[in-house]
């Protein structure tokens, strides 16, 4: 199958540091890789990267086989931040609705198709009984899953979150997650989610994408995470489960305690 | 769905709310006339049978007061249109056109036109202009814009500029002649209408006309400005872009609007609250509701000012004392539910 994202020998750092060196790995339709790593390694950095957001020291991305270049219109890829609360509270529909207006004159205004395919995007996330409710007051997990349905209804190939379960409670957490899969699979999207849960991500992901100081490790989960892995990667000391899930082998960190 | 219809019944309420407030501001004022009297001017200019011992009264109607009520309609859509394209450029409510100096730096050109020329005539408007731009090519190198559109800058290159533009304005006044030229000066800055006429306006009310237009056009962008730049980048939009449009035409809007009638402050602040308040927050919506509901709140506050004493109190002094109040009221009520 044709990979969505193809990231080929990615360097990149900040001030003439290198933060992560040679970097290669692809991401196909309908797979969930999840980028994991302790805080300062370059994961939010490598989103920035597949964005175009951040010019990398050398290699390059492909996402549907086009070249990603500093400040290009990022067609064909839906962005999912951290939700935050907005200044302005928008009503849901409109605000996943202003996902289509980005591409186009300045000047465009939105027609029957962009609310259409914002009511759509609302009904794959499940919410739309509250698309005429303003976004202040929406729960946090509801906002994040608002957040979801504007990145999708653009129809993207490749979705990039950034730790889209962080400040949510355990239910919250796997709604999101369950949401996210669902929609991923039902799609066909390419999905890259930047997260600091490793155990709730890893029971969505197909693939894991470990990045430590010097080095990273890449593949299925259940294949490359092991004890030594966690010690290096995440400085703590664990044990590794495995476990069935909808017929596919799962992996859990349990962690004992952190290393010096 | 709610909120499109809110705007519907709102723009429809206010568009006939503003036409029968020009019927009112036009039979208005101090030359005494009856409502006879005003329907037979109306309807013999309209015919072209214009009596002669009505002529008086036309020139009272047509040569006075009407660009007096085009011009406050005008300078209130464009401030009020201003206000609602900064807040939702800068994501902050609390945004004014003021915040870019673009005021203060029309102000202070008009300011010099009247020590300069002795007069508030087309060097003035001129200098107004040229003052009111310049201040925002001042905030653009101020903030480095060539190389990244950075909110922060851009705001902190603003104050700056207000406050280099206000000191000028305060050293032109310092050097001017106190018998005349002071007075003149003091008085245009207060803000007021007094000198509208169809002759003049044509050098406020293009500038005034083009920005207001283009940032209405913008508008439906302006809501993705207002999500974060990151957020507008990831949507596809350039956000630099887009709010340096923003920028530009809302100080040629402004720099119209002080041009014209002197520095009025308030009412880029809280239209586009009232508005929202009515319509929602969606740009798309609440800036063409502020355009109209800015109209009618300039028009009614000039027609008071007109009409309230046998002197005019300047504009920009009842916007402050009927702005400032609406304001907290407004605000509150904004609040009520949250809180």
């Amino acid at each position: 199958m044709t990979p969505v994202l193809r990231v080929e020998s990615l360097t990149f750092g900040y001030d003439g540091g290198t933060l992560v060196k040679d970097l290669t790995f692809e991401v196909g339709p309908g797979e969930i890789l999840a980028v994991m790593g302790r805080n300062g390694v370059g994961k939010t950095t490598l989103i920035r990267c597949i964005l175009g957001m951040k010019e990398p020291t050398s290699g390059h991305c492909t996402v549907s086989g086009r070249t990603v270049s500093r400040n290009m219109t990022l067609d064909g890829i839906g962005y999912v931040p951290q939700a935050r609360s907005l200044v302005f509270p928008y009503a849901v529909r409109d605000f996943v609705m202003f996902g289509r207006l980005g591409s186009g004159s300045i000047f465009a205004s939105p027609s029957d198709e962009d609310y259409a395919r914002a009511d759509e995007c609302l009904a794959d996330v499940g919410l739309s009984e509250f698309k005429d409710r303003p976004i202040d007051r929406l729960s946090g997990g509801q906002l994040q899953l608002a957040y979801l349905a504007k990145a999708l209804v653009n129809e993207p190939t490749l979705l990039v979150l950034d730790e889209p379960e962080s400040h949510l409670d355990l239910h919250n957490e796997m709604m999101i997650l369950d949401v996210l899969r669902h929609v991923v699979k039902e799609r066909s999207i390419a999905c890259v989610i930047n997260t600091h849960h490793v155990n709730s991500t890893l029971k969505i992901a197909d693939s894991c994408l470990i990045i430590g100081k010097d080095a990273y490790v890449s593949g299925r989960p259940s294949e490359v995470i092991d004890e030594d892995v966690i010690r290096e990667f995440f400085g703590v000391d664990g044990r590794i489960v495995h476990y069935e899930l909808d017929g596919i082998t799962r992996s859990e960190v349990v962690v004992l305690s952190h290393t010096l | 769905m709610g909120s499109a219809n809110m705007y519907g019944k709102t723009v429809l309420v206010c568009s006939v709310l503003f036409v029968a407030l020009i019927v009112l501001a036009l039979r208005i004022g101090h030359f005494d006339m009856t409502n006879g009297e005003f329907l037979d001017v109306i309807a013999d200019t309209v015919t072209n049978s214009l009596r002669p011992d009505e002529e008086l009264a036309h020139q009272v109607v047509f040569d006075i007061r009407l660009p007096r009520i085009m011009l406050a309609a005008l300078v209130g859509a464009g401030l009020a249109v201003c206000g609602a394209s900064l807040q939702g450029a800068f994501q902050n409510p609390l945004v004014s056109p003021d915040l870019l100096g673009v005021c203060s730096g029309a102000g202070f050109g008009c300011a010099l036109g009247i020590l300069l020329f002795n007069e508030i005539g087309v060097p003035a408007a001129v200098l107004s202009f040229i003052f009111g731009i310049g201040s925002i090519v001042l905030v653009f190198f101020l903030s480095g814009a060539k190389r990244q559109s950075d909110m922060l800058s851009i705001v902190l290159s603003g104050i700056i500029a207000s406050a280099i533009f206000t000191a000028l304005i305060s050293l032109v006044k310092y050097v001017a002649d106190t018998s005349d030229q002071l007075p003149a000066i003091t008085y245009w800055l207060m803000g007021s209408f007094t000198n509208a006429s169809f002759s003049t306006m044509v050098y406020g009310a293009v500038p005034i006309l083009v920005g207001t237009i283009m940032l209405l056009s913008v508008r439906w962008k302006i809501n993705m400005l207002s999500l974060g730049d990151e957020d507008c980048r990831a949507s596809g939009a350039d956000p630099s872009r887009i709010r340096w449009t923003v920028i530009a035409m809302s100080a040629l809007c402004a720099a119209g609007c002080v041009v014209e009638s002197g520095i009025i402050g308030w009412v880029g602040l809280v239209i586009p609250h009232i508005s929202r308040s009515l319509v929602g927050p969606n740009h798309g919506h609440s800036m063409p509701a502020a355009c109209i509901i800015g109209a009618i709140f300039m028009l009614a506050i000039d027609t008071v000012a007109r009409n309230a004493t046998a002197s005019e109190i300047p504009v920009g002094i009842l916007t402050a004392l009927i702005g400032a109040p609406f304001f907290i009221v407004v605000y509150n009520r904004m609040r009520g539910p949250s809180a």
